[in-house]
């Protein structure tokens, strides 16, 4: 063997080494981290069951009113600060009306060490943070909250705006539909659902929205189907308006189911035309809204689109027929083997979910 | 150059590519591992600020329908399904489709859920083989049941999508048991991302847990050493390597036994693979995720395709070295042929990081490195028994594998202790690490050999699934032909 070759294993021989010891110190290194990881978690898991039995029993008796809150407050020691806002926001979320005003007096000591932490760390820490001033600090430190509708972070964005969309403060929807925007990734349905949460109140500023031409289709798209969740019966003349005069898919559909859950018959004008509309979804809506607020001389127009091209508005049709009564049509239909036979016995039978 | 300096050099130099290949391999593994090591951390404190208490009462939630294609379960069929019907989600249904059993499992079913025929217009037009009839249940009208000719899994998940109203819908296996809020956890990506199309959740081994009213109310580590294994290796599987491809967006793998997609896509993008559509495969899950991201590559549609680390689906594992065999035979054939299908994918500009990162990935280490790492271990033997190799190398690299194996199979253990500890005993901790220590003497060969056994069945063109033996969720012992 040349000394070349020699040299050459043995270069060969100390990389190997140095590999397998770098990989040992790394298998130990992991090993010694997953078991300090499970003491961790099991320490952690002791002390908060620990601190749940001290404070279980407290919390409830000022809940009931059988104990003043310094009850609570006094049983909480210095260290235990960031656990009781926890515990406190653990319960917050199972509650609504007094017992939850009540919670959020019994959090609210607690929040300063929390507040730095809506600007600091990682999102998923801010987020944790807004979500904590958002549940139990409203409405004194909403300003922060409304901040974090900014912030860099697209979950911190959505904790604040779900923290601010609530039933209790209907003053602030103004300020998360003005970063609806922000959210153009979410779900639809989601972001609706959301900002239904806020009742009643948020109608006249939801309306405002929807009927603005200045704000975004799919924010008034978003906002039709919230007002369509409310039920709100004020929004269905906006709607109409919407559909003489925007021809986005988006707008146009929401808008129609907003007008077939709380339309009139005077709307139906806005609604015929859209029955003809190149765009499937727009004519699914349409007949479906027909289904619900049109008239006996409307039928004929249900009956065309049980024939459509799209099955999805055959469906809605042959469902707008039914649950306007013309139960016979569609039973002549299912029988007549046409080519929408199946889908007038399946419309016949189905139970709704 | 005599003979045997021929062999030595070849013997040599075949060993240095082994030895590459080795080291690349576990490098890959190794950084999937520690992407997926700060993804889960950030994760779980995500799920703490988004609640999903909120979320399960939201009215946003999209309806999902259930799929569960349904071959010869006669004995199971109806604890299955009772257990889907108990799901936490507020609009979901759940279509069984009977893929042609040639036992009582239509029988089993219409008595247990009082199904009546009933008509049901189909959405899609994915060819499929013959629908006999659809039936509705008087007692939950959110369970259908599709009854159809055999024409395997894909076929039935087909015939499933045509009859699916809903948005999404979750395709699983109907041995598999869902967790209750696993709906609920693996649509989230979905209320997030408009753009998401698909979405896979973890499999985890039900083997030795305790399961009641069709859900697992005690996670214990099975008995069988060879489910034990199996344990690990799904830990190693799920938590490090398909949630660090999912960081990169470079998901190519959804399991067949959960995963949720969105159905307009799927449709538009052919269904799954079947011998109606585009020609059967055994591998239709990873084919669909490939076709998807070729689909959307191709026209330029904004999608993403998620892993999701807790929405937890159950699944029985094989406990016999001879199904257990068959299994990753079948799962190896599925892989080689959704690459080769797809093969246009490769180092092609158009299909971005899929096309420059997973799918050399899973083609050149997972796929045609098979045959390396066999003919390695025969090399390496060779090298030994004709003395070529200093016993210091021997030793060395040997040494090498076993701590690379180690520190995976910890890394593993250390993501599932981070975020979710489904193994909550000491005991159960300690018996990971020995499994992760045991597994490289015997096992990890074993697969390996399976794995290239699979592959060749490929090549040669094999396209059966084999039989599959299952314990099943109850007593009875129960043999599964999924055929």
């Amino acid at each position: 063997m040349t000394p070349e070759v020699q040299e050459f294993g043995s270069r060969v021989l100390l990389l190997l080494i140095i590999g397998i010891a770098l990989l040992v110190l790394l298998a130990i290194g992991f090993a010694i981290s997953v078991v300090m990881l499970r003491r961790k978690n099991d320490r952690t898991r002791v002390h908060w069951q620990r601190l749940e039995s001290k404070w279980d029993e407290v919390l409830l008796d000022v809940l009931a009113g059988a104990r003043p809150k310094d009850a609570f407050w006094e049983i909480v020691a210095p260290g235990e600060q960031l656990y009781a806002v926890n515990y406190v926001l653990r319960y917050i979320k199972r509650v609504e009306g007094e017992e939850r005003v009540r919670l959020q007096e019994l959090g609210r000591p607690y929040l300063e060490p929390v507040i730095p932490r809506m600007q600091r760390g990682d999102p998923e820490r801010r987020a944790r943070a807004v979500q904590t001033v958002g549940e139990i600090g409203l409405p004194e430190h909403a300003e922060l909250v409304i901040r974090a509708l900014d912030d860099p972070s697209p979950l911190v964005a959505m904790v604040a705006a779900r923290s601010l969309a609530r039933k209790e403060h209907p003053e602030f929807i103004r300020e998360v539909l003005k970063r609806l925007h922000r959210f153009s990734t979410w779900s639809r349905n989601f972001l609706s659902s959301m900002l239904a949460a806020v009742g009643a109140d948020a109608m006249p500023i939801l309306r405002e929205v929807y009927g603005d031409p200045h704000h975004p289709t799919q924010v008034r798209a978003i906002v039709a189907q919230a007002l369509g969740y409310l039920h709100d019966f004020g929004a269905a003349d906006v709607a109409a308006r919407v559909l003489e005069t925007e021809e986005d898919r988006e707008i146009l559909a929401a808008s129609l189911r907003l007008i077939s859950g709380v339309g009139q018959p005077e709307h139906l004008p806005a609604v015929r035309r859209l029955v003809t509309s190149s765009d499937f979804v727009v004519r699914a809506a349409a007949v479906s809204a027909i289904g619900n607020i049109g008239r006996p001389d409307d039928m004929p127009l249900l009956h065309t689109a049980c024939e459509d091209d799209s099955r999805w508005v055959a469906i809605h049709a042959a469902r707008a027929l039914r649950d306007a009564g013309h139960v016979d049509s569609l039973q002549k239909l299912a029988a007549s083997g046409r080519a929408r036979a199946t889908l007038a016995m399946q419309v016949l039978s189905e139970v709704d979910l | 150059m005599t003979g045997f300096a021929i062999l030595l050099t070849g013997l040599t130099l075949f060993n240095a590519v082994v030895l590459v290949y080795f080291v690349v391999l576990n490098t890959v593994y190794l950084t999937t591992s520690i992407i997926a090591f700060r993804d889960i951390r950030r994760y779980v404190r995500r799920l703490k600020s988004l609640d999903f208490g909120d979320l399960l009462s939201s009215e946003g939630m999209p309806p999902v329908t259930v799929i569960a294609p349904a071959f010869n379960e006669e004995l199971t069929c109806v604890e299955s399904v009772s257990s889907l019907l108990m799901l936490e989600y507020p609009q979901y249904e759940v279509v069984v489709v009977n893929d042609g059993s040639t036992d009582g499992t239509l029988t089993q079913l219409q008595k247990a859920f009082d199904l009546v025929p009933a008509a049901r217009l189909p959405t899609a037009e994915l060819a499929t083989a013959p629908v006999r009839r659809a039936y509705q249940s008087q007692r939950r009208p959110n369970l259908w049941v599709i009854d159809k000719e055999n024409g395997g899994k894909s076929d039935a998940l087909n015939a499933g999508i045509n009859l699916c109203v809903t948005p999404l819908f979750c395709a699983m296996d109907a041995d598999s048991i869902l967790e209750r809020d696993a709906l609920m956890r693996i649509v989230r990506p979905f209320l997030e991302d408009a753009n998401t199309i698909a979405a896979g959740g973890v499999v985890r081994i039900a083997n030795g847990c305790t399961i009641k009213d069709g859900n697992v109310t005690g996670v214990r580590f099975p008995r069988n050493l060879w489910a034990r294994f199996q344990v690990l290796e799904y830990l190693r599987s799920f938590l490090a390597g398909r949630m660090g491809w999912a960081v990169l967006d470079a998901t190519l793998i959804i399991s067949g036994a959960f995963g949720v997609f969105r159905r307009n896509t799927v449709v538009a993008a052919g269904g799954y693979a079947s011998e109606y559509t585009s020609g059967s495969t055994v591998g239709e899950d990873m084919e669909l995720v490939v076709r998807l991201h070729r689909h959307c590559r191709e026209r330029k549609i904004p999608y993403h395709i998620r892993f999701v680390p807790d929405p937890v689906a159950w699944t029985e594992c094989p406990e016999s070295l001879r199904t257990l065999a068959r299994q990753r035979d079948r799962w190896q054939r599925g892989m080689a042929e959704s690459l080769l299908r797809h093969r246009t994918m490769l180092f092609n500009r158009r299909y971005g990081r899929i096309g420059f990162l997973a799918y050399p990935y899973f083609l050149f280490l997972e796929t045609l490195g098979l045959p390396i790492e066999i003919l390695g271990y025969f090399a390496f033997a060779v090298t030994v028994v004709l003395g070529l190799a200093e016993p210091v190398y021997v030793v060395g690299f040997f040494m090498a594998a076993f701590a690379f194996g180690m520190v995976l199979s910890i890394a593993a253990v250390g993501l599932e202790e981070l975020g979710f500890r489904r193994y909550p005993k000491v005991g159960d901790l300690v018996r990971l690490f020995v499994l992760g220590a045991a597994e490289n003497f015997g096992y990890r060969q074993l697969i390996a050999f399976w794995r290239l056994h699979g592959l060749i069945s490929a090549v040669r063109g094999k396209k059966h699934w084999g039989t599959m033996e299952r314990q099943g969720f109850r007593d009875d012992r129960i043999k599964k032909d999924a055929a």
